[in-house]
């Protein structure tokens, strides 16, 4: 959902457009959000600035509101599918048709890495470089990587964009990156996954890393440089040599049931949850394991960090105490005390939940998962 | 010179009972293992004489999916087109659950328990 | 194991050499005194010495040659005396220009020996080359194949050879058609794409090489002869063409044109060589990208035809369908979904969502039976009974019992409300999601289609008020195996919960929240095909989209 964190602040007129487009989102009126946008395009404002600093402003507040739970799934989903066909109903407006700049640029493939379902970021994107006179080839959330690079050396884009808001994606964001290079296809990463500054962008060798819609479309424009011959993906990163990413995603499972057997030793209260309870309980646990995951594979302890904190936050929200996720923490530490980077990354975990005045300079990595 | 027994021509055996012959079938029922059952059967059929009955047994079958039933309705059409009787035994849940939900149960169950010869595209 | 053609011409009849001609390797006559007879062009390629190089220069290349010469001469000697001497025509091996090469002695009646050489093609040429345009060689199959793309494909290998090769090469497209198609490079500038209507024939070797047939060597031509349009801006002056074909292996994979400023000739043999080995590869890799291009463009139309529709509003319903495709196996996956809309505004329109037995082009083909069937089947769809029992007859075949499960959903608006006929033949009844956040099964049930000889059908018709929906799905949802712990099926407890959250959204959220439940549940595990559809009863006016870009969110 965060994608397009950083939104410039609007003008005082797209201000008062933003709060229009968000009441008539959250009543699930999508009438009334045409009309909002429609009628800000038709009393003059950029079509690229309705869309990245009107409608991202919009989708970028539905995040927040869920996490700080004032908005439930279904109203998300809902908000997020009026939004979505906002910007598909933009696009055929008499004003954006005008608006894109005379001659294609040439093509451009816009994705999502596979299993990343925020889409609208990407949808966004797509959007703006069809404004600027890109063809673009947008190809949504749902496009396994084999499919995607099969795609490009059919249609030899001169860039692939890639988007991912959830740090346990970076592993296959890595394998959709090298691929698509290898297949001689330049790669501009984009979305929360990728770190604040880019770092993990840099990290996995992508071509160029731009933290919004503008950004990456200006960077596009600038020109990017075909990709050096082919490399294996874990020449990058010479710490996955210890194994320990591959043994933790492999014992997932395991290790799941186990922080939830530990749990229910530990909390009476989880021995009476109902299987709905149990459920999410065991989801937000693989959630965990996920970003420890992905927080081994980029060797980047800031980043279980930032998202153990900001699960304190939607638990805290959501009045379930910290030292479940405290426990938690410490049945994973005794499962995989025999990997010291696992275990060192846990020991920092623990550190930055128990501590919430130090809070990490990473912005949130949101998930999408049912908090307990 | 005593005659010694033919050893060619050992004494006579009574004649078998209608011929049946069971085989099982174990783990997933799916699109890797479903050419190997297919084949199996059809060796099989080809030494039944007609009137015989063909026994899947299901005790050890974990799962079925569609290319799975597919098989299973093609052994049905074979064993019609050899006149032989073909009993699925020993279903599991899962696969009785398939049968029912695509509509097949009458046709590869019920109709084998009255015996009805009314073969398939054979 | 014939290194080079032997284009020197063996003509020297009052040798009696006339039968090296066809010789397979490079061949070298020395006399017994271990002058130079004859050596065939390859040979003197090998031994990187102009034809007809005299024997002192044998000595500088192969020494070891030499003397095995001499050896043998003298055994010959000493056994023209003593006739039970040991015959002495054994192969000997030495290094050739860092190359090892085995010399295979023949003995002719007038005491020359014939000398054979054998090396192993590549270590023996890559001695020829120097060190740096073989680490080219090594490197240029990499290059050259990441892009499966033919025309980025034809672009490297002009930058490499305009780099390698010459002042600036030309490679016309093997896919030309009445206009020519071609990049040129200049050395170090970059790929430039262009065509012309022009006659091949008009270049000598150029119409062969882009047929793939009859193979042509590689030829120097007259560059007064070469038109205009194979000079490549920027290059002043000519001083020598040639044109190579790019072997394909059956496959036309184009023509390398290169082009030497003035004052350079033809190439040294060893410069030869290497550009044979240069358009080996390259010829390799444009073949290699033309299979692709076209296996590739076979199965987009496939898919073209089989990739469900963008769904939209529709004679007053919402219609929505999403769709993940198995990775696993074939990339043409077994569900499918279809909406036929209805001729008028009151009119039933008519959407399917099927799963059809099987994977891959086979798959496909049933499939494409299938939408092929019902879309004839259309006047029809007011019986479902009749018209699933009229495509069962289509498809039932005694060659196999390949089948397909659908649902029919015949959609109809009555004033604020919706209608909806269903018919679930061997498929997993629909469900419906009410404004409440209660979820129902509908009740139908029936036969698949395409194995048995009759089907059976029950339908169900279910009302729905504004923000109700009715989601049809493939059992590929249900049965996908994850969730936290890993080997759990997704089920339909959870697809009922699910939607119970689902009240009220637009039909999009529904289709996006289903997927994106079912695909975070199998993680990276391998799943079937999975395909949700939902129809609902407007709760308010929908905006127009008619005619978004791209197949957007649909399999690639």
């Amino acid at each position: 959902m965060t994608a397009v964190r950083t939104v410039p602040p609007p003008t005082s007129e797209l201000t008062a457009t933003v709060d229009r487009l968000w009441e008539a989102v959250t009543a699930g009126s999508e009438e009334a959000a045409g009309a909002v946008v429609f009628g800000a395009l038709t009393a003059g404002a950029e079509p690229e600035s309705v869309l990245l600093e009107v409608i991202a402003a919009v989708q970028a507040r539905i995040g927040r509101e869920w996490a700080a739970n004032r908005l439930t799934v279904a109203e998300e989903h809902a908000a997020t599918a009026i939004n979505d066909r906002v910007v598909a109903a933009l696009a055929h407006h008499p004003v954006v048709r005008d608006a894109v700049r005379a001659g294609p640029r040439g093509r451009v493939t816009v994705s999502c890495v596979d299993g990343e379902w925020h889409a609208f970021p990407a949808r966004l994107l797509a959007q703006v470089l069809a404004l600027r006179g890109w063809e673009v080839d947008y190809l949504g959330a749902q496009v396994p990587t084999p499919h995607l690079i099969a795609r490009l050396h059919r249609t030899a884009p001169v860039a692939l964009a890639l988007s991912a808001s959830l740090a346990p994606r970076l592993a296959t964001a890595h394998s959709a990156i090298s691929a698509a290079q290898a297949a001689g296809v330049p790669v501009l990463v984009g979305g929360a996954a990728f770190g604040p500054d880019g770092r993990y962008a840099r990290l996995l060798g992508a071509d160029a890393w731009a933290e919004d819609a503008r950004g990456a479309a200006d960077r596009l424009a600038e020109g990017l440089v075909a990709p050096l011959p082919a490399h294996q993906p874990v020449d990058d990163l010479p710490h996955l040599a210890d194994q320990e990413y591959t043994l933790v995603r492999r014992s997932a499972p395991r290790l799941v049931g186990a922080v939830m057997s530990g749990l229910a030793e530990r909390f009476p209260a989880v021995r009476s949850y109902t299987e709905a309870q149990l459920q999410h309980t065991a989801e937000d646990t693989a959630h965990i394991v996920d970003f420890l995951g992905a927080a081994l594979y980029t060797d980047d302890p800031e980043l279980f960090g930032g998202f153990l904190t900001w699960t304190a936050g939607v638990l805290t929200a959501r009045a379930v105490p910290t030292a479940s996720l405290l426990a938690a923490l410490e049945v994973l530490g005794h499962e995989l005390r025999d990997l010291p980077r696992a275990v060192g990354l846990l020991d920092h975990g623990r550190a930055a939940v128990a501590s919430p005045s130090a809070v990490p300079a990473t912005v949130p990595h949101q998930y999408h998962g049912n908090p307990a | 010179m005593t005659e010694l027994p033919d050893p060619v021509h050992p004494a006579p055996v009574p004649a078998p009972p209608p011929a049946a012959v069971t085989l099982p079938v174990e783990g997933d029922l799916d699109h890797e293992s479903c050419d190997t059952l297919l084949a199996t059967i059809t060796a099989a059929v080809s030494t039944q004489p007609a009137g015989g009955v063909v026994r899947l047994d299901c005790t050890a079958m974990t799962m079925c999916d569609s290319m799975g039933l597919s098989t299973l309705l093609q052994i049905r059409r074979r064993t019609d087109a050899a006149g032989l009787l073909l009993l699925i035994d020993h279903r599991p849940a899962v696969l009785d659950r398939l049968l029912h939900l695509t509509g097949t149960f009458e046709h590869l169950v019920r109709r084998s328990a009255v015996r009805d010869d009314d073969a398939v595209g054979a | 194991m014939a290194l080079l053609p032997t284009e020197t011409p063996l003509g020297s009849a009052e040798s009696g050499l006339a039968f090296l001609a066809g010789a397979p390797y490079p061949v070298l006559v020395l006399a017994a005194d271990g002058a130079v007879v004859h050596g065939s062009g390859s040979a003197w390629n090998l031994l990187g010495r102009p034809a007809g190089a005299e024997g002192e220069e044998l000595a500088e290349v192969a020494p070891w040659l030499l003397e095995a010469h001499s050896r043998l001469c003298a055994a010959a000697t000493v056994r023209r005396h003593r006739p039970g001497a040991p015959a002495a025509e054994t192969a000997v091996r030495g290094v050739i220009a860092g190359a090892e090469v085995e010399a295979h002695p023949s003995l002719r009646a007038d005491g020359s020996v014939v000398w054979w050489l054998v090396g192993d093609t590549d270590r023996g040429l890559a001695a020829v080359v120097e060190r740096e345009r073989w680490e080219l060689l090594a490197r240029l199959p990499g290059l050259l194949l990441n892009s499966l793309n033919v025309d980025r494909c034809l672009e490297t290998t002009a930058q490499q050879a305009a780099a390698h090769l010459a002042d600036a090469a030309v490679v016309v497209s093997p896919h030309s058609g009445r206009a020519l198609r071609f990049v040129t490079c200049l050395r170090d500038g970059p790929p430039v794409r262009g065509q012309v209507r022009a006659d091949p024939a008009a270049v000598p070797g150029l119409a062969e090489a882009l047929q793939g047939f009859p193979p042509v060597p590689s030829r120097w031509i007259d560059p007064e002869t070469a038109p205009n349009w194979l000079l490549p801006e920027g290059l002043t002056a000519v001083g020598a063409v040639s044109v190579t074909p790019l072997p394909g292996h059956g496959v036309p994979a184009g023509a390398l044109v290169l082009l030497r400023g003035p004052g350079h000739g033809a190439f040294t043999p060893s410069e030869e060589v290497f550009a044979r080995l240069f358009a080996a590869r390259a010829g390799a890799a444009v073949s290699a990208a033309v299979m692709y291009s076209e296996q590739a463009a076979i199965t987009d139309l496939l898919m073209r035809e089989l990739l469900p529709p963008r769904l939209e509003h529709m004679n007053g319903a919402d219609f929505a369908g999403g769709y993940r495709a198995s990775v696993d196996r074939d990339r043409v996956g077994g569900d499918f979904y279809d909406v036929h809309p209805a001729a008028d505004p009151d009119g039933e329109t008519l959407a399917v969502l099927g799963d059809v037995c099987g994977k891959g082009l086979e798959a496909a083909v049933l499939t494409g039976k299938i939408r092929n069937t019902l879309h004839a089947l259309l006047p029809l769809a007011d019986d479902h009974p009749r018209l699933l029992s009229l495509l069962n007859r289509a498809l039932l075949t005694s060659h196999h019992t390949r089948f397909a499960t659908m649902v029919l959903a015949s959609v109809r608006r009555q004033q604020s409300r919706v209608t909806v006929r269903l018919s679930a033949a061997g498929h997993p009844a629909p469900l419906i999601v009410r404004a409440d956040g209660r979820v129902e099964v509908s009740r139908t049930h029936g036969s698949l289609v395409g194995a048995l000889p009759e089907t059976t059908v029950v339908s169900d018709t279910v009302v729905l008020a504004p923000g109700e929906a009715c989601v049809l799905y493939s059992d590929g949802v249900t049965e996908a195996r994850g969730g936290p712990l890993g080997d759990a099926m997704f089920g339909e407890e959870r697809l009922l919960h699910a939607l119970g959250e689902c009240a009220r959204m637009p039909a999009e959220a529904i289709v996006e929240r289903v997927l994106m439940l079912a695909s975070q549940w199998v993680g990276g595990r391998r799943h079937d095909d999975m395909a949700v559809m939902v129809v609902a009863a407007p709760q308010g006016t929908r905006l127009s989209a008619a005619g978004r870009y791209g197949h957007g969110g649909f399999p690639a």
